[in-house]
């Protein structure tokens, strides 16, 4: 884990027109890691991908990829990166085999019973044109074409984006135990929270362009953590209390979801005067989805409710 | 890279074959109404204009065919070839593979222009071969003939690459995009107005190399202006700028023709008139004003009947009916040699001569007349001045062809010319007999400078004026000679020979004019010399007028003046090459220093525009240096190309600093990182 990072970027700005797209990134990615990038519709998740394999150029700031600055990657550098598309956009007029024919003239690292394997696994015709494969079948083929040559990175742009559960359990076990070896990292970008949390080493999560998190999975599950305090009528006003994520009010009860929860979050807290306070365990879901949801506080009081315009 | 070729030609096969299958078409069509034309003149049942490009289609419509279609092919077939892969996705699966970029755009290039020769190519080779075989066209070929098809076909690869470069270029479509393809405008104008096939292939060359340069450079850096290489760059700009020229002059046409011109364009020009009845008056337009008539002695003329100065349409009716010719001395051989007309123009090979019943006759620049069987439309032979010959010849049985101020190619249906002339003679011809008689003959001592057949009323053959170096005499159709008077002035300062006919039977007046070149070098003092003569009794009286200069020039419209102020300077020189111009005697001085203005402020504006980015120093001088050159077109090459980045406040100084620079330029501090909202959980990679 001391090596070289696979992925390193410093200060990596993207703007597109006058908004930033991704701003100041800088991020680590060990090898032989599983690294889940996570961040809401449009927070630079893709971008970031596009940057790291050259396909955009950065507004300001630097990266390296295997070593290789990330403006000028080198043929060498890109047959040892495999990149998996979101949308897994093929020729449409290729069949699979074609498809596998075409890829394979392209690596000299080709490993046909990985590209078969997967084709196999995602029960794909040899003989059927892509235009003709359903979405799943079409990210099969996709899978099986990047895995194929036998890459040391992969980058996967949300490669579970619009298919149904079993499509998309059928992915991830793929793209995890066909690939998973201690020389190769996976970089992936995903909404399947469930997924991230089985498969994945490190997370980083982009949030509206910026990055607020970049860790080992098991220090962002300690990080997040919920405390629920009681009381006897309508909960007070919340003072200012550092690393609040989302505070849910209802009668009597106030939840709040921190991060970094220590001995001054609960000072802040006591001065509340709650009745009762207790620590609730967090599944990692519920975790993720505090960190990317909205911020802030919302009441679940009826009165209050209905008082809102 | 052959893998990638192949996918290319199969992905964009069918482009290929839809190109083929509607030029194809076309070409047929066109070829069909040359042929069915024929078939009507065999009949009787059309007559001819005395165009002769009807007559053979790779002069006449397969060049403006193969301009609409290659040029619209070309584009569509590159831009084609981008936009398949447009899509983020597939235009990630086809850049991220163990491939330069450069191997990748070469794949694609050659398999478009493979597909481009295919569906645009092919069908012209097919057409120009069936051409070739003799029973096709009733016209004379020469492969020199598919020159002009050559070129218009090659100008498609210029819009080839322009398509490449509009489907890459990251710009709005109402925006820069689609500039590359004023290079490929610009190449086709100035491929079909030059005079020779070398000089068009120079410019497709040129423009083809800048736009497949920029194409390249853009395929590079996935579109944009940033990350090309340096002559990726250079050619982007060179491309937009002159995109910017074609819609700067069309902006200035349509502003022209929408804002009220308040300068009315016209001629001004003084000539000589002579009347029905052997008077000698002076025609005057100034600009912009009305024509004044007036004797030489000044006094206007007035309408007998109002009293008021004569208007241009009575004195129309009083005006004599006058002949022309420029008399040239100039060796046949070398005549003959010197190309008659630019490379794309039926002239520079053949004219039609005269149309008979069953034959066509074509004056071939090899000096004889070349006859076509209408039915068969087969070669049946060539007349010269020793007769008619089944075969061409190569001897120096040839025609020489000065008959005067038409030139080459003239050709009227209802007066067809009835002589030709050598050097030493002057021969009738006789179609129906297929021979030539010798109608006049110079003495030993002399030699013909031109021969021209007089009409009177349109159709019948009055009179032949005859211009040898002694004498300039006037011929009846007999052969016998009405006048004949010595030629003083002589060749070569005066070679403007008419002869006007008065009403008066048998007079006429005699003009020799001064050549308007020697003219102009001596200040405009050789007179014009006017004889009157009488049938069989020679000169009466003469006079010598002071010297006109005829046309005088032309008052430029708004359209025109604003046109000239937005062509950059560097263009003024374009003229020397492409068409051979004098330059510095016809330089427009004025023009140019109006465009020398016109891209100092386009410098300032570009320099100012340079400042508030932040250029350095050396570049803003290369900038300022390119828009001086290029002007209005260049700032717009300029502006459309760079991708001008936002400029955010820099929390240091203030300033307004840019977004692409890793430190402020004002004050050198470096971006802030972005503010934390104490949300951050950030774990050193290895603590672990």
């Amino acid at each position: 884990m001391n090596e070289q990072p696979v992925i390193l970027t410093r200060g990596l700005t993207r703007y597109f027109g006058g908004k930033p797209a991704v701003e100041g990134l800088n991020l680590e990615v060990p090898r032989g890691s599983v690294f889940a990038f996570l961040g809401r519709n449009g927070s630079g998740k893709t971008t970031t991908i596009r940057l790291l394999l050259g396909l955009l150029q950065p507004t300001r700031g630097e990266g390296a990829i295997l070593g290789h600055d990330i403006r000028q990657l080198p043929t060498q550098a890109r047959a040892r990166i495999g990149y998996l598309t979101e949308e897994h956009q093929l020729y449409g007029w290729m069949s699979v085999k074609e498809c596998g024919d075409f890829q394979s003239r392209f690596y000299p690292r080709w490993n046909e019973k990985i590209f078969r394997g997967v084709v196999g696994h995602f029960h794909l015709r040899m003989t059927s044109r892509v235009k003709d494969l359903s979405r799943g079948e079409r990210a099969g083929l996709s899978l099986g074409l990047t895995l194929a040559p036998e890459p040391e990175l992969l980058l996967m742009d949300d490669p579970t984006q619009g298919l149904d559960p079993v499509a998309c359990r059928s992915l991830v076990e793929s793209m995890i135990y066909l690939t998973r070896r201690s020389d190769r990292t996976i970089f992936f970008s995903s909404h399947q929270l469930a997924d991230v949390e089985r498969v994945a080493d490190y997370i980083a999560i982009l949030d509206r362009s910026v990055l607020r998190v970049c860790c080992p999975l098991e220090t962002f599950r300690k990080s997040v953590q919920q405390v629920r305090l009681r009381f006897p009528g309508p909960p007070p006003p919340l003072p200012e209390i550092p690393g609040l994520l989302q505070a849910f009010r209802s009668e009597g009860e106030l939840r709040l979801t921190c991060v970094d929860y220590n001995g001054t979050t609960e000072q802040a807290l006591r001065t509340l005067a709650p009745v009762e306070m207790e620590r609730v365990p967090i599944s990692l879901e519920d975790a993720f989805i505090s960190y990317l949801g909205e911020r802030g506080e919302k009441s679940f009081i009826l009165s209050e409710t209905e008082a809102q315009p | 890279m052959t893998t990638l070729i192949r996918k290319e030609l199969r992905e964009n096969f069918i482009l290929a074959v839809i190109g083929f299958g509607i030029f194809m078409f076309l070409l047929v069509q066109s070829y069909r109404s040359c042929t069915s034309f024929y078939a009507n003149l065999a009949l009787g049942q059309s007559g001819w204009s005395g165009d002769a490009t009807i007559a053979q289609p790779l002069l006449g419509s397969f060049p403006k065919l193969a301009m609409v279609c290659c040029a619209i092919f070309g584009a569509i077939l590159g831009w084609f070839q981008i936009h398949n892969e447009r899509h983020r996705d597939l235009w990630a699966f086809l850049i991220h593979r163990p491939l330069s970029r450069t191997n990748i755009f070469c794949a694609k290039v050659m398999a478009g222009l493979c597909l481009y020769a295919a569906g645009a190519g092919l069908p012209l080779l097919g057409m120009i071969l069936m051409i070739r075989i003799p029973g096709h066209i009733a016209a004379p070929f020469e492969w020199a003939m598919v020159l002009p098809v050559t070129a218009c076909f090659l100008s498609g690869i210029v819009y080839y690459f322009a398509g490449l470069l509009t489907g890459l270029r990251q710009a709005r479509w109402y925006a820069s995009r689609g500039l590359g393809l004023g290079v490929a405008i610009l190449v086709s104008v100035t491929v079909a107005t030059v005079p020779d096939f070398w000089r068009a292939l120079f410019l497709i060359l040129l423009g083809g190399v800048l736009v497949a340069s920029a194409a390249w450079g853009s395929f590079l850096s996935n579109g944009y202006y940033n990350g090309q290489p340096p002559l990726g760059r250079r050619a982007l700009v060179a491309s937009l700028m002159f995109g910017g020229f074609v819609v700067v002059m069309f902006g200035m046409v349509l502003l022209g023709s929408l804002v009220p011109n308040p300068f009315q364009g016209s001629f001004h020009w003084s000539r000589y008139q002579m009347t029905k009845d052997g008077e000698i008056y002076k025609m005057d337009q100034p600009a912009g004003k009305t024509l004044q008539i007036t004797k030489l002695n000044g006094t206007p003329l007035k309408d007998i009947k109002t009293g008021r100065p004569i208007t241009l349409t009575d004195f129309n009716r009083l005006a004599v009916s006058e002949s022309s010719i420029r008399a040239d001395f100039e060796d046949q051989a070398q005549y003959q040699k010197r190309p008659q007309g630019r490379y794309v123009e039926t002239s520079r090979f053949f004219s039609l001569w005269r149309q008979t019943p069953d034959t066509l006759w074509y004056w071939n620049r090899n000096g004889r007349l070349w006859g076509y069987d209408l039915a068969s439309r087969r070669f049946i032979g060539s007349l010269g001045p020793g007769g008619f010959t089944p075969g061409l010849t190569t001897g120096p049985d040839r025609f020489s062809r000065k008959e005067g101020y038409f030139g080459n190619g003239y050709y009227n249906s209802s007066y067809p010319a009835r002589t030709l002339m050598t050097d030493n003679a002057v021969y009738k011809l006789n179609f129906e007999n297929r021979t030539a008689r010798v109608f006049f003959a110079a003495t030993n001592n002399d030699r013909i400078g031109g021969a021209f057949d007089v009409s009177l009323n349109g159709y019948d053959w009055n009179y032949t004026i005859i211009v040898t170096r002694e004498f300039i005499q006037l011929l009846n159709p007999d052969g016998k000679r009405v006048w004949q008077t010595a030629y003083v002035p002589a060749y070569p300062a005066y070679d403007g020979v008419a002869v006007s006919f008065l009403e008066a039977t048998n007079r006429f007046a005699l003009w020799l004019n001064a050549n308007g070149e020697t003219n102009r070098l001596k200040g405009w003092t050789l007179p014009s010399h006017v004889v009157w003569l009488a049938a069989g009794q020679g000169a009466l009286e003469s006079t010598n007028l002071p010297s006109l200069s005829g046309y005088q020039g032309w008052t430029p419209t708004l359209t025109e003046r604003l046109l000239r102020s937005v062509v950059p300077p560097a263009f003024y020189s374009a003229p020397i090459f492409l068409y051979d111009t004098d330059f510095f005697r016809n330089f427009p001085w004025k023009d140019f220093l109006t465009s020398v203005v016109a891209a100092a402020v386009c410098a300032g504006i570009g320099w100012c525009q340079g400042r508030r980015y932040h250029f350095t120093v050396g570049g803003q001088l290369k900038w300022a240096g390119f828009h001086l050159l290029f002007g209005l077109p260049g700032l717009l090459g300029f502006l459309c190309a760079q991708e001008w980045p936002t400029r955010e406040s820099c929390p240091k100084c203030k300033n307004l600093r840019l977004v692409d620079r890793e430190k402020c330029e004002h004050c050198g501090a470096d971006f802030a990182p972005p503010p934390r909202n104490g949300t951050e959980i950030f774990e050193p990679i290895g603590a672990g």
